[in-house]
């Protein structure tokens, strides 16, 4: 009997790691450049209209502003509280109109520049809120809805506003691990369809809602596997709704299908993957461009997806 | 056998089962890591969110990840660790924690540090931040990990700071600032960076100092050494003027803090070894002096020692040059006390006259200076004078003007200007100061010290230079040295004349000759005895000294009669040359002196460096020349010099025509054609020509009077043979009377105020010369020699020009109402039959 289990244990071990020894499979990522340009732990990316790069240089209180060639255009905001300045800010999305929306999270409003770098408006958020003051780490424009969303971190909820901000239409979201809570709800995007995506930090996975906050699935578990998270933080849909996911301490960027299965993680040509230093927000262009902030590296990494 | 295969088959068979069973369960989980949702959390998870090597491919499996390799560090609290929830995803602390300084980790503690037990280092003896931090202590009633928090133990009254940095403790007995002082008032400043006080609002170590997001190499709140920052920590609570506040008068009298060292040089090192804390551009800081911490004096928590001034002489080098000097009190008045009541004899050098934070003047003075006006004068009264140590040499009642700034000086400026504070200042103010260093006696030989029977002279005396040649005067008088080598410069002309100080010129100086810093006049500083009998004006008096008989420069007088003095204008605020108060203030309002014309320090107006002997227009020590179209004379007579260009301009009529003094109008400029400022033979219009005759030949007797000054004034130029022969009255002029039963029958001027305001604009004069409403009528009642047509006040063409009754210098509406005025309608018939040209009989 002895025998018996001992094969058993034997063969079993045996085929599981045979399964867990199949190869990973990696999307090649062609590095394009670095942008640099005195950036100080930056956060986020995204790109807007003629393919310019924003970079949130949060500790600096600016944008940085790039041209496709990663070439330093110009830069705006400053560090402060006043109109037109930005505190710690976190996140930032574009819409089609170019126009840039930053998560000022130290100020607790949203910032909305022009393409250029002109102030438009402010939109506060301490209405929302009960007692614990909002902190807004990152907004994304749903441009199927003309609306758009605000993570309220320390809350742990999603604030929903139209386009403009100028109108609350609602929020969703408390703090807790069932399916539909968080846990310091971090990154925020939006696919086509206008489905939102969340990064549920300390739940360690994404959660996937409806326009309207409904629950649909998820994204990654716990782990330090294929299709798990330690610490994730950016993320990023492209045009065929692949979900990418970057993790700050496994150091690496993975891919999702719009289901939510693991695909691949980014690798190099070789097929080795590819490795990067507190990776936080990235972004996926058109162009199939991936960009991913090295926030302690101070810089912004450029790809060509293959 | 059979029964080992069946058993073989069995096994195998179990074996696929389980393997099939493993693959339907375990393989999904590891390959597209699809997962239900937990319910609640899950415990293993929880403590690996932060204990990276617990998770379980490590800590169970011990294996590598897929995507990560196995962990070999130990791990929970390495920095990158923390840094990924505090990058902002959880608690944003990218400025604070992990940009800032803050308390270091990865280095072991120094041999002053002494870290107990209950503080862990890691593997290495380092410091990491689980050495303070622990997240297991105080779970909160969420029981959620990333709320845990924080310090091993409660740093209430940085209790725990203090467990280990023990050397800092202790109050100033150990050197140490007093953790027991409270500080006047809630230093907001320090609150609002994150500053704590203790519970009784005492200071304690996280009053200046914050582990994480502080400046500098101390973690502190503010900066020490940042002057720019204006706020530097110490002042937050001690001010920029420690020990003075409870007097607002006095607080700013202080040890400069702030600033780039002066005339102190700041060492690298104290005389023990410990080095000196300067700020970022080299100032002085408070932290160049005191210690907040391991202080060798205990009292005020020096850096180094400070025995009889010490400290102070460290930076103070070339104020040492004070010993043995007129200055040093130990030798001049040891028993003399500064407002400590501490006598010479037993302070340093520096302390009988400077207290560092205690001063009662500019200066830190230390000594009283009750009831000074001016306390940057008054720093020096309070020796130099009755009943002080320095009354031997006190301060003469009448001295150099203090508190006013320097109108020209040399640049770079050398000597320093002051506020009434006593900060130097580029914009400041001349005091004592600015022209003595108290500290050293001479000043191209700091060794020198002289001694109390020394004399004083232009060599010593304490000047910041020698004053040999004015020199020192001449730093700020930069626009007088131009009179070197003038007549004005008595070195050059007068070489033997003595100022009241029985001084030479070569004794005293350029300058010196005629003003004296000290002991002189009010009026000038002037330095010069003033003539007895002489009763006009100080400032009338000045020039005269050596202008004047048997005087130094009495060739060059100014005669009986000369331009008015002591006279005051009507359009004052129009010109640009000073006038004067009598007693010599420059005043918008005053009155017409020499110095109004004359600038005696420059000979030349166009040219300073030009000298000369025999003055003309061009140059004599004027103000601006007096040449060509006279634009001196111009500044006051304005309406005179319309003249310019007219046939009364004698470059247009008469080029060859010289004046009194020889000089062709194009040599004697415009108005000394006819005037004469100095030595002129008449005081009436200071005329410059020889009168002509009252009457001519063959005019009417009844037409003239004998003896006319005013006629003479016109028969200069306008008599046969003279440069206006050709403008000559053929039978006589207008009667000169008044006849006022003529003016009541006729006219409308019966009214006395009418009659004034007629005369006003038609002057009459007496036979001197004198306007006068009792005078005559004259040529000038009528015309004006100075403006050709009168409505129209312009400058001649420049060509001689033949008039009629619309111009030819008469007087504004003489041609259409003067006549009829007093002749009524009968200036009709008058004018017919004998002005108009044609009609006229003879």
């Amino acid at each position: 009997m002895r025998t018996i289990v001992y094969s058993f244990v034997f063969i079993s071990f045996l085929i599981t790691d045979l399964l867990q020894a199949a190869e990973l499979e990696t999307t090649t990522a062609l590095p394009l450049f670095t942008l640099e340009s005195s950036l100080h732990m930056p956060s986020d990316v995204a790109v807007g209209k003629q393919n310019r790069i924003y970079v949130l240089d949060g500790s600096h209180g600016q944008v940085k502003v790039f041209n496709d060639k990663g070439n330093f255009i110009f830069s705006f905001g400053s560090k402060g509280s006043g109109k037109t300045q930005l505190m710690n800010p976190l996140g930032l999305d574009v819409d089609d109109a170019g126009n840039v929306y930053i998560a000022d999270s130290g100020n607790h409003r949203i910032q909305i520049f022009d393409q250029n770098g002109r102030w438009i408006s402010t939109f506060n958020l301490t209405r929302e809120t009960g007692l614990t003051p909002p902190d807004p780490t990152d907004v994304a424009v749903n441009r199927a809805k003309d609306r758009c969303y605000v993570v309220d971190n320390d809350n742990h909820k999603i604030l929903m506003f139209n386009k403009t901000g100028s109108k609350f239409l609602g929020q969703w979201g408390t703090r807790g691990e069932v399916l539909g809570k968080f846990r310091y709800p971090y990154f925020i995007t939006v696919n086509k369809e206008g489905n939102v995506a969340i990064v549920d930090l300390l739940n360690t996975r994404v959660q996937v809602f409806n326009p309207e906050g409904k629950f649909l699935h998820l994204v990654g578990s716990w782990g330090v596997d294929r299709g798990n998270f330690y610490r994730p933080k950016g993320i990023a849909i492209d045009n065929n709704n692949r979900i990418f996911v970057s993790d700050s301490v496994l150091g690496v960027v993975q891919i999702f299908d719009p289901q939510g299965n693991f695909l691949s993680v980014v690798g190099n040509k070789e097929g080795q993957i590819l490795r990067f230093t507190t990776p936080v927000g990235i972004y996926v262009d058109h162009n199939y461009r991936l960009y991913v902030v090295e926030m302690t590296m101070d810089r912004v990494r450029v790809f060509k997806l293959q | 056998m059979n029964n080992a295969r069946y058993r073989l088959s069995w096994n195998i068979l179990i074996a696929l089962l389980y393997t099939l069973l493993l693959f339907i369960f375990a393989y999904p989980e590891t390959s597209n890591a699809r997962v239900a949702p937990g319910s609640k959390a899950d415990s293993a998870k929880e403590c690996a969110i932060c204990h990276y090597r617990w998770v379980y491919a490590f800590f169970v499996e011990h294996r590598d990840g897929e995507l990560v390799p196995f962990p070999e560090e130990s791990p929970v609290t390495l920095e990158a660790r923390c840094f990924s929830c505090h990058d902002g995803s959880v608690m944003d602390d990218r400025e604070k924690v992990f940009s800032d300084r803050g308390h270091e980790t990865g280095i072991k503690p120094s041999d002053k540090v002494k870290v107990p037990e209950e503080f862990p280092l890691d593997e290495e003896g380092k410091i990491q931040c689980y050495t303070c931090h622990m997240h297991h202590e105080s779970p909160t009633d969420s029981g959620m990990v990333e709320t845990w928090l924080f310090t091993r133990f409660s740093n209430e009254n940085s209790e725990m700071c203090k467990m280990c940095h023990i050397d800092k403790t202790g109050g100033p007995e150990k050197g140490n600032h007093s953790m027991q002082a409270s500080p006047f008032r809630i230093p907001k400043e320090l609150i609002d960076q994150g500053g704590r006080l203790g519970t009784d609002n005492h200071v304690i170590c996280e009053s200046c100092h914050i582990a994480h997001g502080g400046m500098e190499n101390k973690y502190l709140i503010l900066p020490t050494e940042d002057p720019v920052s204006r706020s530097v920590l110490c002042e937050v609570c001690h001010g920029k003027y420690p020990s003075l506040k409870k007097d607002n008068l006095l607080k700013s009298y202080s040890h400069s803090v702030d600033i780039k060292p002066d005339t102190a040089s700041i060492p690298d090192s104290w005389s023990n070894g410990t080095p000196v804390v300067k700020g970022t551009r080299g100032e002085v800081v408070c932290h160049t002096c005191h210690t907040p911490h391991n202080a060798v004096d205990q009292k005020a928590l020096l850096a180094d020692v400070n025995e009889r001034d010490s400290l102070c002489l460290q930076c103070h080098l070339i104020q040492q040059s004070i010993a043995g000097t007129k200055h040093d009190l130990k030798i001049m008045a040891p028993k003399g006390k500064n407002i400590l009541k501490r006598k010479a004899k037993d302070t340093g050098p520096c302390s009988i006259c400077h207290l560092t934070h205690q001063g009662t003047g500019p200066f830190m003075w230390a000594r009283q200076l009750e009831g000074q006006e001016d306390p940057m004068v008054g720093i020096c009264q309070s020796c130099h004078s009755e009943g002080e140590c320095g009354e031997e040499v006190p301060m003469p009642e009448s001295n150099h003007t203090m508190g006013i700034a320097a109108k020209t000086f040399r640049e770079p400026m050398a000597l320093p200007l002051y506020t009434p504070k006593g900060k130097k200042d580029t914009q400041g103010a001349i005091y004592c100061s600015s022209c003595h260093n108290a500290h050293q006696w001479e000043p191209l030989d700091p060794d020198n010290r002289g001694s109390k029977d020394v004399k004083a002279d232009i060599n010593n005396s304490f000047l910041r230079a020698t004053n040999q040649q004015s020199a020192l005067c001449l730093e700020c008088h930069k626009e007088e040295e131009s009179i070197g080598g003038t007549d004005h410069d008595l070195s050059h002309s007068a070489p033997d004349e003595k100022n009241i100080l029985d001084q030479s010129p070569e004794e005293s100086g350029i300058c010196g000759t005629c003003h004296l810093a000290h002991g002189g006049a009010d009026t000038f500083m002037w330095g010069r005895e003033f003539k007895e009998g002489n009763e006009t004006t100080i400032m009338a008096q000045l020039c005269l000294e050596c202008h004047s008989e048997g005087s130094c420069a009495e060739e060059k007088q100014i005669g009986k009669h000369f331009h008015p003095i002591n006279v005051r204008l009507k359009n004052s605020s129009e010109i640009s040359l000073p006038l004067f108060s009598p007693g010599g203030a420059e005043n918008d309002h005053g009155m017409i002196f020499c110095s109004t014309c004359h600038d005696p320090h420059q000979w030349n107006p166009a040219n300073p460096e030009k000298k000369g002997e025999d003055g003309t227009p061009s140059d004599s020590f004027l103000r601006i020349a007096s040449s060509g179209n006279s634009p001196l004379c111009s500044e006051c007579h304005q309406s005179q010099s319309y003249i310019e260009g007219t046939d009364h301009d004698l470059r247009v009529t008469a080029p060859d025509e010289k004046n009194k003094q020889g000089l062709l109008p194009q040599e004697s400029g415009l108005c000394e054609q006819c005037h004469a400022v100095h030595n002129s033979p008449y005081q009436s219009f200071i005329w410059g020509k020889n009168l002509g005759p009252s009457t001519i030949a063959n005019w009417k007797e009844e037409f003239t009077s004998q003896d006319n000054f005013m006629t003479g004034l016109c028969t200069s130029c306008h008599l046969e043979g003279k440069c206006g022969g050709a403008k000559i009255p053929e039978y006589g002029l207008h009667p000169n009377k008044i006849y006022m039963a003529i003016l009541q029958e006729k006219s409308d001027l019966t009214e006395q105020g009418q009659y004034e305001k007629f005369i006003h604009r038609f002057p009459l004069f007496t036979d001197e010369g004198e306007k006068s409403t009792e005078g005559n009528i004259v040529c000038t009642t009528c015309h004006d020699v100075h403006l050709w047509i009168a409505s129209h006040p312009h400058k001649g063409i420049g060509e001689e020009t033949e008039g009629d009754a619309t111009n030819s210098f008469l007087r504004k509406g003489i041609s259409f109402t003067f006549c009829a005025s007093c002749h009524g309608e009968e200036s009709i018939y008058q004018y017919l039959n004998f002005h108009f040209f044609k009609g006229r009989k003879n």
